[in-house]
Formats: structure tokens, sequence, C-alpha cells
């Protein structure tokens, strides 16, 4: 079994793992709830869905050739920003400054919207692709910092994860090969190693039944850097990053149902 | 090569004058359809632009950038409408479906000029797959529209996101037409597979949240 095929398959569950958490969305909205932090979230479940469609479609129909841009980026753009919607339709008191935050974050799209091109050389596609992301990200990190849903050490984790494996991917432009694959092992267990503990940290959550608003701002996190990982790796890094991505989608459902649930 | 600024032309021409001997909807739906003629005509003259300026073949156009390009340009009177009128949510059904039909209409008549209407067969499958995807692209997207502005969601963001289903519908009836066998026969149903679920969709969806409206 090769690892597209792997990926084929984690794209063919992907596609039923959104489909049935659309559908609950939906019915949330429909019998329980209809705040807009759910409708932005059904909104970008459905787009991601979509997306979701093509690309399986396309990957089993022409599976040689690379997509170009195509409709399904259409989609991923509109599942951020309404992910950035959603987050910021929450209500809560907002008083802390976040800007350093969001520009570190904007900076570390940036940077992967550099490396995105010098990859694909593909400019417009790229670029509009990192300025719906930098707004996701710019939405999650002054939510994230509103709530203090993250400690100090949790931050500085986030960020050196983060900037620590864009930079290494950054250096495997000017080493020869057989480095690339050392650098591409050192840079990725580095975000993993950073995903998994927020899932963990999620778990703990769950389990002590504590801090209900700030697992939903978390499991948003895992998605973003999974989503961040899925866009900087290929092969078998990709396909991990992929499964993660997945498992995002009912966590980050539970939790924004659980934060709304009438009383 | 067909003239189709000519067809436009022959075509518009005896529904220009019928606007002045009708009134309400039906001047309504026929400026509406007009529209949906000549963004077709425009779409063309975007496609063609862009396949030659990124020398993609005919077939790569057809799966790739006219999706995008004319679903934009289907959105784009749907949200003029949208924004100067303030329809109500059936009327903004209403200008969708006629500018579908009119941007499919033209472009069927441009299809058949092109390649010939001596085979019935062909003509029906042309008729009963892009002339349905066409009005239940625009629908979709304009039924997605409606659902967000009653639940006060209508923001750019929502705008992107009705854009991305009726690109990505349109997108996967271009992809799975253009690869031969069961694939393109799933392509030829799918739209009006689609529009039969969209209309079921559409009465149910439309009750309940009618429903919690009131509540």
């Amino acid at each position: 079994m090769t690892v597209n095929t792997i990926t084929v398959g984690v794209a063919i569950l992907q596609f039923a793992v959104l489909l049935v958490v659309c559908a609950l969305s939906i019915r949330f909205i429909l019998y329980k709830c209809r705040s807009l932090q759910v409708v932005f979230f059904t909104f970008a479940i459905a787009s991601a869905l979509l997306s979701n469609i093509y690309w399986v479609t396309y990957d089993i129909l022409i599976p040689d050739k690379r997509m170009p841009f195509a409709a399904n980026e259409i989609a991923e753009w509109a599942t951020l920003l309404l992910y950035g919607s959603s987050l910021m339709s929450a209500s809560g008191i907002r008083t802390a400054s976040a800007k350093l935050h969001m520009f570190l974050s904007a900076l570390l799209v940036a940077a992967n919207t550099v490396l995105w091109i010098a990859w694909s050389g593909e400019w417009i596609q790229d670029i509009l692709t990192g300025l719906s992301m930098g707004y996701f990200f710019c939405c999650l990190v002054y939510v994230l910092k509103q709530t203090e849903a993250l400690n100090r050490a949790e931050w500085t984790l986030t960020a050196f994860a983060c900037f620590g494996a864009t930079a290494v991917q950054a250096v495997s432009f000017f080493v020869p090969g057989e480095t690339v694959a050392v650098l591409d092992i050192i840079s990725f267990s580095l975000i993993f190693s950073c995903i998994l503990y927020f899932f963990i940290r999620m778990v703990a959550m769950y389990i002590r039944k504590a801090e209900q608003d700030r697992r939903h701002y978390i499991s948003f996190l895992a998605y973003s850097l999974s989503q961040l990982t899925m866009y900087m790796s290929s092969d078998s890094f990709y396909t991990i990053a992929l499964i993660s991505f997945t498992l995002c989608f009912p966590l980050m459902f539970y939790t924004i149902i659980k934060e709304n649930e009438p009383a | 090569m067909i003239y189709a600024e000519n067809i436009l032309l022959c075509i518009t021409i005896p529904l220009l004058i019928s606007l002045l001997f009708v009134q309400g909807s039906v001047r309504r739906f026929i400026a509406a359809f007009l529209v949906g003629m000549g963004v077709c005509l425009l779409s063309a003259y975007i496609s063609g632009f862009l396949s030659m300026a990124t020398m993609m073949g005919e077939n790569d156009t057809a799966i790739y950038i006219s999706p995008i390009v004319e679903e934009l340009m289907k959105l784009l009177p749907v949200l003029f409408c949208l924004a100067v009128f303030d329809p109500s949510e059936q009327g903004l059904d209403f200008v969708a479906v006629a500018v579908g039909a009119g941007f499919a209409t033209f472009e069927n008549c441009c299809y058949i000029l092109t390649s010939g209407a001596e085979k019935l067969v062909y003509t029906m499958i042309r008729g009963l797959s892009v002339g349905v995807m066409h009005i239940v692209s625009i629908f979709a997207l304009a039924f997605w529209l409606a659902v967000a502005k009653r639940l006060g969601a209508l923001t750019f963001p929502s705008v992107v996101g009705a854009l991305s289903l009726s690109m990505i519908f349109h997108a996967l009836y271009n992809l799975l037409v253009s690869a031969p066998g069961v694939s393109s026969v799933i392509g030829y149903l799918m739209p009006i597979a689609t529009a039969l679920v969209l209309a079921l969709i559409y009465r149910k969806l439309g009750k309940k949240l009618e429903t919690a409206k009131k509540t």
C-alpha cells in the first residue's frame, strides 16, 4: 500500500467525518441554538466538505497530475474566513491587548506563504491562501489571548514549534538531499509534539470537565497547527497531519455545541 | 467560429421589446434572464483570455478556469440585486434562477451552433445536464445567501462560502464529464439528481427555519 493510497483513504474518511459533522451542525441550528458562532462554524464545515469532495474526486479521476489552481481553493479560503468569523462572533469581555501575538501570527503565516511560493511557484494562489490563513490565525490568537486559554509556557511552546519548524523548512532549501530528510524529521517532530500536547490537554480538560469555553479554542489551535503542517509537508508527514486535521473536526464540533448548548 | 455577440443581439432584441409590454415579476424575470445571457458572454471573454494567458488547453480550461469565472460572474448580478433591492428570499431565488436560465440558454445556443444539433440524444443530454447545472448552482448559491441573511450571518466570508458551493458543484460536473466511462454518466446525472434533492431540502429546511424564526 503506497502513501498516496493511504492519503486518499484518509481523505475519504475525512469526507465521512465532515458529512456527519455538517449534518449534526445543521440539526443543532434547526432544533437547539442559532448563535452566530455555530452558524459560521456550520458554513465553514460545509465549505470544507465541498473542498474535500472535489479533492477526493480529482485524486481518484486524475491521480498522476498535480492539481493546479481550482475551485476547491476558493472553498478552502471560505473555510478559513468562516472559522475566523466563528471565533470572532463568540461573546465575551475583550480587554487584553493581543497586538504582539497577532503580529507574530501574521509573521508566521507570511513566512509560510514565502515557503509555499518557493515550493510551488504559484504566486497568486499562495498569497490569497496566506491572506485567508493570516486572518484565521489572527482571529484565533486574539480569542486565545482574550480568554487566557494558554498560559505563558504554552504560548512559548507553540511559538517555538511553529517558528522552529518553519525555520528548519527554510534551511532545507540550502542543504543537500540527504540532510533534508533529517531536517524534515526534526521540524515535523517539533510541530507534531505540540499538536499532541494540545490533544492531550483537551482530553485532560474533558476528564476534569473544566474550562469548557477554553477547550473550544484549544481544539481550533490544534486544527490550525495541523493545517499549517499539512501545507508544509509531503508524503508520510502529510498523511499524519491529515489524520490529525481530520480528528480536529469532531473535536471542534463537540466543544462548540457544548459551549452553545441551551441551559 | 461563431459570432456570439450577433447571436446575443438576435435573442436579446425580442426579449428587450417584450419588456415594454409586461410588468411585475415577469418583467423582473426577463430582465434577469437577459442579464444572465450577457454575463455568459462576458464569462466566455474572460475564460478565453485566461486560457490564453495561462496557456491551458481547452479541456483544462473547462475543468479549472471556467467554473471559477462563470460562477463568479453569475454571483455578481445576484449580489447586486441583494445589495441594491434588498429582495425577499423568494425574490432572490427568483432572480438567481432567471440569471442561471439566461446563462444556460445562451451557452446552449452557442454550443449547438458550434457542434450542430443533428442528434437529438446529445442535445437532450446537453439540455438536461448543463442547462440544469447552471440553474442548480446559482440557486444553491442564492439559497445559501438567503439562509445566511435570515440567520444574520450575511458577511464577506459567507458570500465566499456561497460562491465556493456553486463553484465546486460546477467544477465537479466539468471534472466528471471530462473523463470517459462511468464518471461521465455520473456527471450527466448529477445536475438533475441534485435539482431534485435541492428542491426537497429547500421545502423542508425552509419550513424548519420559518418555524424556528416564529418561535
